[in-house]
């Protein structure tokens, strides 16, 4: 019960989430106003949404994913019914800003994470996570085009609170995650917060995790921001882009679940590793080949495939060393920093190529971050601590 | 045979569990042959930059 509602929580939380950028047009031609306001609204939403996971994160840890979860989805559904009546950019940014960037924080990957892995006995938790992740990877994938469907069919505002009633839903749905909470009841007494805290920031692995998370949101927040883009710079027709982006959501289903599989098979950070080589790999053919429409839908299959396979491995490692007692707000910070990633990422794509007029210099910044990240968890130390030899992880 | 029920009966839950989620991504697929372009031209800020 608890992987079911972590996996229609993702489907739902994520995929709504992805699918803001289709209502840019329709809002800003009917409030009047520029599309930087809509675009701030986004962007607070986004960095919010990292800077509040953390404590969403330690929140879950000590009284649970059920509390949360309803108050993300409360929050969730708050902001996208009162952003059907905003009239205004502070309205905007108070609603899809603030309300949904908070409600992220208890609605996604840190929350759930932690949810079902308190369940999951810790040889099936790497494929447990894998499928987590792969449900919020199809979320992002099939709600994007459903959403752009209803605005087809109803106005920007009637489609906000057809949202908002299809993620109130998670608030009943929230207790199966009970059973999951009662295990931190079980708990009790056990390791405090801030013991957890000092810890992981005496564990290099636990920083060199938070750097790779960083360059993980700053190649998908570079590639999703700037891709179509870079596309018709090149002279190729938008529906090249929506093709490559269409492959980038499909493959990453597929990929999401398999380095699930796979974390659970071999160490996690070799195959973390493994994904940033590729990724770097991937990246070097991509702008070395002459641009076509075949190679680029190949490189959104291709980057679509180690997309989100981070998550559970990097979620994964962070509960094999520490345990899953605070797995929600210790990931909650490594998500921060792939956050901190996604913001340089889409911002500085945009930054350089207005100083540079081209994305070639940011292409090669990815190969290089790529490489770094591949290297840096390889010297990860990715045995449990011992304490966890004492309690049950 | 208790353990050759448990293996068909765990054979068919998988079946079943991967024939939803095929569904699930054609059904998926199916939107964005439909609306893939309309949502690329929707997002101008990735036609509109400075060439």
């Amino acid at each position: 019960m608890v992987m079911i509602t972590g996996i229609i929580c993702l489907i739902l939380a994520m995929g709504i989430r992805q699918s803001f950028g289709i209502f840019l047009a329709p809002i800003a031609m009917d409030l009047e106003v520029g599309r930087q306001v809509f675009g701030l609204a986004i962007a607070l939403q986004n960095l919010l949404w990292g800077l509040a996971q953390p404590f969403t994160g330690a929140i879950a840890d000590q009284f649970g994913a059920v509390r949360v979860t309803i108050a993300g989805a409360v929050l969730y559904a708050a902001g996208l019914a009162l952003a059907a009546f905003s009239s205004d950019p502070l309205g905007l940014n108070v609603t899809l800003g603030v309300l949904v960037g908070l409600a992220l924080a208890g609605t996604t990957y840190g929350t759930v994470l932690g949810a079902v892995g308190r369940v999951v006995p810790p040889e099936k938790r790497s494929i447990a996570f894998g499928l987590c992740t792969a449900a919020g990877s199809f979320g992002m994938f099939a709600v994007v085009p459903g959403a752009q469907a209803l605005l087809d069919a109803m106005s920007w505002r009637d489609a906000f609170l057809v949202l908002a009633i299809a993620i109130a839903l998670l608030a009943p749905l929230a207790f199966g995650f009970s059973a999951s909470d009662r295990q931190i009841r079980r708990h009790e007494g056990g390791q405090s917060l801030g013991s957890a805290i000092g810890e992981a920031r005496g564990h290099s692995g636990y920083w060199l995790l938070n750097a790779g998370f960083f360059v993980c949101g700053f190649h998908v927040a570079f590639v999703a921001t700037h891709l179509p883009a870079y596309l018709a710079d090149e002279g190729l027709p938008p529906s090249v882009s929506a093709w490559s982006l269409a492959m980038i959501g499909l493959f990453n289903i597929f990929g999401s679940y398999l380095f699930g599989v796979l974390g659970g098979r071999f160490r996690q950070k070799w195959v973390l590793s493994a994904i940033y080589l590729a990724r770097a790999v991937v990246i070097t053919l991509f702008i070395a080949l002459p641009l076509s429409g075949t190679t680029a839908v190949a490189f959104g299959a291709a980057i679509g495939f180690l997309w989100l396979g981070t998550v559970p491995l990097t979620s994964g490692l962070v509960a094999r060393v520490f345990g899953v007692r605070y797995l929600s707000m210790l990931y909650g910070v490594v998500f921060a920093s792939h956050q901190v990633g996604a913001f340089l990422g889409a911002w500085g794509g945009g930054l350089a190529y207005d100083l540079l007029g081209s994305y070639n210099s940011i292409w090669l910044a990815s190969i290089a971050l790529a490489l770094f990240a591949a290297a840096i968890h390889l010297p990860i130390k990715d045995q449990p601590l011992a304490r966890l030899a004492a309690t049950p992880a | 045979m208790r353990s050759g029920r448990t293996a068909w009966t765990s054979l068919g839950g998988t079946l079943g569990w991967s024939l939803l989620a095929a569904t699930l991504i054609a059904g998926a697929l199916a939107l964005w042959w439909r609306y893939g372009e309309l949502i690329v031209l929707s997002q101008p800020s990735w036609m509109c930059l400075p060439r």
